[in-house]
């Protein structure tokens, strides 16, 4: 019970904190980083919630939810490596066209 | 079962939630990807501890092996590693008030499972065997379409990071 | 020996097979030739079913697709079916026989034909389909098709963006028919049985199901947002633009809806929004034709117009009237746009307004097929076009949609202004170059770009060659003021000729005994309305022929072959700028700040799920 309790409000605090680099930090590839401890706190989630109900369902999820994770990346730094490829360092804050 | 798993339990969470903390607060973008991987392998040792052990194969692979990889290589490309604008005290503030936003959301959506007294099912059986998660993954009616998905997700993933990158070497 | 034309009817998409082998092959000479046969024998035999020679028949093997909710090869036919077969017989066979006429100097002529039969077979696979499993084959067949042929002259500009273009918009009801033909229940998928209680007890039911077929109809059928890609295909030969974008593959749309109009009449939303759906495209399509200034697009336009009063009639609840419209649309629609290619082809491949002009006395057949196809579409009385749009009619007054129904009256006058004012500008106005004026027609900002360039006459030359003018090589004409213009040769002419007589007769296919309603009803259910009885009809009738006049009037009296529009349009301007405006206040949400939308988004997020859980 404990245990359910500390992995519960692991995950709901790493998600939290993942949202706030989001917001904090000015370096996409470190935004992109935070997104991807949200994504971590949220497959967290779901294994609990497979091993809480004796289901295998959430950790076949969860496993899906990896390979998004992994597509995400990919576009993701291949769009901060355009953005560092025009300005650097880059701010986010700035709105620009990216040619193309 | 919770007793003896909970010390273990609570060290994986205590660096999950350490090296989260290093990834949104490092000065430099090296250090933040170090603290990513110390993460994902931290949170392998969850998913084992959970009794998902496929999961935490794959999350050692794909994750700490392949995605924190690829960050590793981008942030090493970089020029300086990627440097980054100082923060805006008004940005900070508003970080905070994310986070803070996030949680209480969060903890509404969670209230009943953190009060309702959810225990853990027996931990033997067939709950994250590979036979277990793959038929999940691969009867009709339960997950099969989304894994086939996966699949033309991640060709147009391919396709469009090279698209990114050689619409910049060809002016249109 | 006597033909079971019962048992034949089914396997008509493989008459075209025989054709298609010959030709690609190389085997008959002349191409094109020897797919002919096969188009005459769906016709011939489609026919025959129709008069009574052939029985309602199935044709099933079972186990097909393992993994759809019903996974048979499981073939239909019945009156629907055999009316559908005739018409793609009647316009593939007027279609045919005119390519050879209009593509014979093209080097691709092989090609073209080998893609015109595998479109004509999927489309007759589409039409026979029993179940959603083979309706989907068919589906995707003219929709890959219709792209090849499409982007079929590679060598000219911006035909493979609208190939592409249809591409998009046919991945859209792709979609969504895919996902109708999986979140059926177990052995449901028999078009005909869709409605019954056991297949809409599926995920989401009868609405979920209803909308992804209004979805799938309307991208085929260019309605609504979809609508986009239709002006855009008139890149491709003006044949193709004749068989596949008038008469039939937009035609599936309609089809799909009028066949399974069981599923639909469980929802009266559905129905609705179909409605909706239809006449708001009707009205749409007729304002954008009225602002073009290139014949294939202003087609294009009344053909998305055309295909609204169809929705519009399976939205009103009377798929009877819907077909017929289908039938009508398809004989006045291919005869106009194969008039216009006769129009193109004897002014070199010039197909803006701009560039034609007083064509009437140096093409009158032209002329009067024009003038044909311009009557019926806008409803003269006792022409096809009138019984049908008629029908349409009463089956909006009948259901109790009477504002729909009027809205659609008054667009009937915006279709008699489309159509003449083509029709006057092609035929009888003056020539640009004698008019010095240019008419300034902006497109909408999200309107593709225009299908053809503005190439210099001798640039054309060199990239077409000299437009082929069928086996006889004439000299060009000199009209007196001294253009010149190819005339047509009798392949291009003759295939107008029963297009023309469908155009005025059609209507009466309703009337003898064992007519057309009595063929559709078991598919259909009874058809309540017959044409031209009712007073908003005849209104509709005058109104387009009162259309058809002032457009004449304004195209003449101006002594221009393009003007702007007359000062009473400028509340479209003023509409058109209001909307700009009003889009622009939200501009400003889009300010690229990312710490701005990573704010909003956790915000928004947050009141969601505060909302969610505590209301």
């Amino acid at each position: 019970m404990l245990t359910t309790l500390t992995v519960l409000a692991t995950s709901g605090i790493l998600f939290a904190l993942g949202a706030t680099g989001v917001m904090l930090r000015r370096n996409p590839v470190a935004m992109l980083m935070c997104v991807e401890i949200m994504l971590n706190a949220g497959n967290l989630l779901l294994v609990l919630g497979s091993r809480a109900q004796g289901n295998d369902a959430g950790q076949a999820t969860a496993l899906i939810v990896l390979v998004i994770a992994a597509a995400e990346a990919v576009v993701g730094l291949g769009l901060a490596l355009v953005l560092f490829r025009h300005r650097d360092p880059v701010d986010v804050d700035e709105p620009r066209l990216v040619r193309g | 079962m919770s007793d003896q798993l909970f010390a273990p339990v609570v060290a994986a969470c205590v660096i999950a939630f350490v090296s989260a903390l290093f990834v949104v607060l490092a000065r430099g973008a090296i250090r933040a990807v170090v603290a990513l991987l110390a993460h994902s392998l931290s949170i392998a040792a969850l998913y084992a501890l959970l009794a998902a052990g496929l999961v935490a194969v794959g999350q050692l692979l794909i994750y700490s092996g392949a995605i924190v990889v690829l960050f590793l290589f981008v942030v090493a490309l970089l020029p300086p590693g990627g440097r980054e604008l100082s923060s805006q005290p008004l940005r900070v503030t508003a970080g905070v008030l994310v986070g803070l936003v996030m949680l209480a959301a969060l903890y509404t959506g969670l209230e009943p499972a953190l009060f309702g007294n959810v225990q853990l099912a027996a931990a033997a059986g067939p709950i994250g065997s590979v036979a277990g998660v793959g038929h999940q993954l691969f009867d009709f009616d339960k997950l099969l379409v989304p894994f086939e998905l996966t699949a033309p997700l991640l060709l147009v993933a391919i396709v469009g990071a090279v698209a990114l990158w050689r619409r910049q070497e060809a002016p249109a | 020996m006597t033909l079971n034309f019962t048992d034949v009817l089914p396997w008509a998409f493989l008459f075209t097979l025989p054709g298609l082998l010959l030709g690609s092959t190389g085997i008959i000479r002349k191409a094109g030739v020897g797919s002919i046969p096969g188009v005459l024998a769906l016709l011939g035999c489609a026919v025959a079913w129709l008069l009574g020679y052939g029985q309602p028949a199935t044709v099933e093997l079972g186990g097909w697709l393992p993994f759809v909710p019903d996974g048979r090869f499981f073939l239909r036919v019945d009156g629907l079916t055999a009316f559908m077969l005739a018409i793609l017989g009647l316009i593939s066979v007027c279609v045919y026989v005119y390519s050879l006429g209009y593509l014979a100097d093209d080097p691709g002529i092989r090609r073209f034909f080998a893609f015109l039969d595998v479109f004509v077979g999927a489309m007759a696979l589409l039409v026979t389909a029993g179940n959603l499993a083979v309706l989907l084959i068919g589906w995707t067949g003219v929709g890959m098709t219709s792209y090849f042929l499409i982007s079929f002259w590679r060598n000219r500009p911006r035909t493979l963006n609208a190939g592409l273009q249809a591409i998009a918009a046919n991945a859209v009801g792709d979609g969504a028919l895919i996902l109708a033909a999986v979140l059926v229940p177990t052995g449901c998928g028999d078009l005909l049985t869709l409605q019954s209680a056991a297949c809409t007890a599926g995920f989401g039911g009868v609405p979920l199901l209803a909308a992804l077929l209004i979805v799938a109809a309307s991208a085929k059928s260019a309605q609504g947002p979809l609508y986009f890609w239709l002006p855009s295909a008139m890149a491709g030969p003006t044949p193709i633009s004749a068989l596949i974008h008038a008469a039939t593959m937009v035609a599936a749309g309609v089809y799909l809806l009028a066949r399974t109009h069981g599923l639909l009449a469980l929802s009266p939303d559905a129905l609705y929004a179909t409605a909706i759906l239809g006449v708001a495209t009707a009205l749409f399509g007729a304002v954008m034709a009225i602002r073009q200034s290139n014949l294939k697009k202003g087609l294009a336009y009344s053909t998305v117009s055309q295909l609204g009063y169809m929705f519009a009639g399976i939205g009103f609840g009377a798929p009877f009237a819907a077909i017929f419209h289908l039938g009508s649309q398809a004989f006045f629609k291919a005869l106009l746009f194969l008039t216009a290619g006769v129009v193109i082809h004897a002014v070199a491949g010039e197909e803006e307004l701009e560039g034609m002009g007083r064509l009437a006395r140096a093409l009158p057949a032209a002329t009067a097929s024009f003038l044909i196809g311009s009557v019926s579409l806008f409803g003269l009385p006792l022409t096809a076009g009138a019984f049908s749009k008629d029908a349409i009619l009463d089956g909006g007054f009948r259901s109790a949609n009477d504002a729909l129904a009027w809205c659609l009256v008054g667009g009937v006058f915006l279709s008699g202004l489309y159509i003449g004012r083509l029709f006057f500008a092609t035929f009888y106005a003056a020539p640009r170059a004698e008019a010095g004026q240019t008419e300034n027609v902006t497109e909408p900002a999200h309107e593709p770009v225009a299908a053809h360039e503005d190439l210099h006459p001798a640039e054309k030359e060199a990239l077409l060659g000299p437009p082929g003018a069928g086996a006889e090589h004439e000299p060009p004409v000199a009209l007196p003021d001294g253009r010149h213009i190819h005339r047509p040769s009798g392949l291009l002419t003759w295939p107008l000729l029963p297009l023309a007589i469908g155009a005025l007769l059609f209507g009466y296919a309703q009337f003898p005994m064992g007519g057309l309603a009595q063929v559709l009803a078991p598919a259909l259910g009874p058809a309540e309305t017959l044409g031209l009885a009712s007073g908003p009809g005849l209104l509709a009738a005058l109104l387009g022929l009162a259309g058809f006049v002032v457009a004449g009037v304004w195209q003449l009296r101006r002594q221009a072959a393009i003007r702007p529009l007359p000062e009473g349009y400028g509340w479209v301007d003023w509409a058109s700028g209001a909307s700009v405006r009003f889009a622009g206040a939200f501009a400003g949400i889009q300010n690229g700040r990312a710490g701005r939308y990573v704010l909003a988004t956790v915000l928004g997020f947050a009141a969601i799920l505060l909302a969610g859980l505590k209301g």
